[in-house]
Order: structure tokens, then C-alpha cells, then sequence
């Protein structure tokens, strides 16, 4: 059995029309194909094809291949993956907005809580919430909370809760009216 | 004495790896690489007038699961299996909108006529017409192995069957086109 036979160099020949061997496996698969009537016909039917196909191959617009590509993922903002493949939750936009409602409104109300403390004047911001009844509270004279009863302490936090709705005033006006200057339109 | 600035061209899995960190310049140069052999495959496949958007959509289709594509298969072959069912899914919907009911080997036959736009010399034609006698799966082999040197094994992923099947369906293939040749 020759060595084309047990297709060692056969198998060489479609790359060899394609000229794609390297220089050395070219030159000895083109020694043999010299001395081979079948290998010859069978690279001159390959090369023929080849050039058969290449001839009605329309060219590709690759540019416009390139612009229908969809983003490469590390050029974009991606979300964290956990081991095991769990996605990180992300925070929806709805609950950041409430909680900085809740922390506007906790910073408004800390002057007011002050005040209530140290025996100052009660400042009652029209929020357009409903008021509650409200009961005296008198922490003057260095009471603490502990002193207070049931009623006053539901008064207390009858009135903190007052200020869980949005504000009706600004900072500003809110600022002058715990600091006793009345000047503004509250 | 200097010796001459070599620059090896990065391998696909490479280019995969700096696409997927961002360098889109990477696609670019896949797309460069594999767009030509891919045409050249749809092109020996009879598809004619649908090349380029036959090319686009495979590459668009390999992209979007790239992060996910396991190197341990070629690319290249990955994109040309893409590129087949592709074709397939085409051939399918669109027998579907004539009411034909299965793709079967003659229809394929029948629609290889991609090389009758080429009239150059007599060989040529004589090669067209044996390559048109060539069965489909046959045909798909031939012009993988002729076209793009692939490896028995690859062609055998690309056409969804052996390695020893291909080296068959090829020779069979190169046999019937020779036959052909000495009968004209």
C-alpha cells in the first residue's frame, strides 16, 4: 500500500489547494502529488472546486455585521453574580425614594422633638394631615419620658406621627418657626 | 543585529476573552476572520441572494451567547453549526409558508443552483453540474473539507454526524464529482 493509499498525504490535499499547509508539509505533500497520477487529478478537481465556490461567494458587508453585534457585557454596567449563579436583588427605585422621604422627614421633626424636650414652644406645622387630640406634655424642670404617663406618652407620639406624611413647608420656614422667629407666613 | 518584529495574530479564544471585557475592536477582528468562510458555506449551500443577512444573523446569534460559548469546541465550528440551523429554520418556515410538508433531500438538491451563475470555463461547469449531483449531506462535506480544510471531526459537529461517516461521505463525494468529470 503506497502512502497516499493510507491517506497520510491524501488527506493533505484540500489544504494544499487552499494553500493553507506550512511551507515543509507543502513541499512534501507537492513531492508526492509529482509522483502520484490519482493525488494530481484529485488536487486539480480540489482546486477547481475551491476556486468554483470562492467565485460565487458574495462579499460580506462586515461593517454592517459589526453594527448589528449586540454590546460587549464588560462594556456595560452588569449586575453582580453571586456564587451558585443567584443574582444580587437590586433595590427598586420606589423603596430609595421612601426611605429618603423618611429620613427628610425624621431631620425635620428632630427640632421640633428637641423643643418638646426642653420645655419650648410646641411648634404644630399645618401638614394637611388631620390633627389628633393632644394632651399637655410638660417635660420642664429636667423630666425624662419615664415620668410621663399613658396619656401623655400617646400624645407624644400622637403628635411625632403627625410628621410621617410629606411636609408642607419648607426647611427654611420650618427652621425659623422652631427657633421662635415667626416672621414667615406659616 | 535585531531581529524582525514577529506578531502572532490572536487566537479566537483570545479575541472572546477581550470582547467579553469590553474591547469591542476583538469583534471586529472575528468578524474579519470567520465572515468570508461562513459567506463561502452558505454560498456552496445554494443560499443566494441571502447571504449577507444569513452571515449577520449567525454572528448576531453567536455573540449574544458568547459568554457562555465553552472553548473546548472551535469557534469557527460553532459558528458554522449556528449558521446551518439557521438555514434550516429558514428552509423550514419557508416551506411552511408554501404549504410543502418536509424538507427532504431532493428539494435541497433542487435548490443548489447557486453555482448556475457561474458560466466561466467548461471545467467549471462540469465541476457545478457534479457538484449538484452530490446528495446534500454529501455536498456539506465536500465543500467543508474543499473550502475550508476542516478535519473529519469538525465537519462531523458542523453536520451533526461521525468522523468516519464524513471521511465516507467525503471520497464518495470526490469519487461521484471525478465520475462525472471522465463521463462528460
Amino acid at each position: 500500500m503506497t502512502e497516499c493509499g493510507k491517506d497520510t498525504l491524501r488527506d493533505q490535499l484540500p489544504l494544499l489547494a487552499r494553500d493553507a499547509l506550512a511551507a515543509e508539509a507543502a513541499a512534501r505533500v507537492r513531492a508526492h502529488v509529482a509522483g502520484c497520477a490519482a493525488c494530481a487529478a484529485e488536487l486539480a478537481v480540489l482546486e477547481r472546486a475551491g476556486a468554483l465556490f470562492t467565485a460565487v461567494t458574495p462579499a460580506v458587508d462586515t461593517a454592517a455585521i459589526l453594527r448589528a453585534l449586540p454590546t460587549p457585557p464588560g462594556a456595560r454596567p452588569v449586575l453582580t453574580v453571586q456564587r451558585g449563579g443567584r443574582r444580587q436583588a437590586r433595590i427598586p427605585q420606589y423603596v430609595l425614594a421612601a426611605a429618603a422621604s423618611l429620613v427628610l422627614v425624621a431631620t425635620l421633626a428632630l427640632p421640633t422633638i428637641r423643643s418638646v424636650f426642653n420645655g419650648g414652644p410646641v411648634v404644630v406645622v399645618d401638614s394637611g394631615i388631620p390633627s389628633v387630640p393632644t394632651v399637655p406634655v410638660d417635660l420642664v424642670g429636667g423630666a425624662n419620658l419615664s415620668d410621663l404617663g399613658v396619656d401623655e406618652l400617646t400624645a407624644l407620639l400622637a403628635e411625632l406621627d403627625r410628621f410621617d406624611g410629606t411636609v408642607a413647608v419648607e426647611p427654611v420656614a420650618m427652621r425659623q418657626a422652631v427657633n421662635g422667629d415667626f416672621g414667615g407666613d406659616l | 543585529m535585531t531581529l524582525p518584529a514577529t506578531s502572532t495574530p490572536a487566537t479566537d479564544a483570545e479575541l472572546i476573552a477581550r470582547w467579553l471585557s469590553g474591547d469591542q475592536r476583538a469583534a471586529g477582528e472575528l468578524v474579519q476572520r470567520h465572515a468570508g468562510p461562513l459567506a463561502r458555506f452558505a454560498a456552496s449551500l445554494g443560499v443566494r441572494d441571502e447571504v449577507d443577512e444569513l452571515v449577520q444573523d449567525t454572528f448576531v446569534r453567536a455573540f449574544q451567547s458568547l459568554d457562555s460559548f465553552r472553548s473546548d469546541s472551535a469557534l469557527r465550528t460553532w459558528l458554522f453549526t449556528i449558521l446551518k440551523r439557521l438555514l434550516l429554520d429558514r428552509k423550514r418556515a419557508e416551506r411552511r409558508r408554501r404549504d410543502v410538508a418536509e424538507l427532504d433531500e431532493r428539494d435541497a438538491a433542487t435548490e443548489y443552483d447557486a453555482l448556475d451563475t457561474l458560466v466561466g470555463d467548461e471545467t467549471a461547469a462540469r465541476i457545478r453540474g457534479a457538484v449538484n449531483g452530490l446528495t446534500p449531506l454529501q455536498r456539506e462535506v465536500f465543500t467543508l473539507r474543499v473550502n475550508e480544510g476542516m478535519a473529519y471531526a469538525e465537519i462531523a459537529e458542523v453536520v451533526g454526524s461521525t468522523e468516519g461517516a464524513c471521511r465516507v461521505h467525503y471520497h464518495n463525494a470526490l469519487r461521484a464529482i471525478k465520475e462525472r468529470l471522465s463521463d462528460d
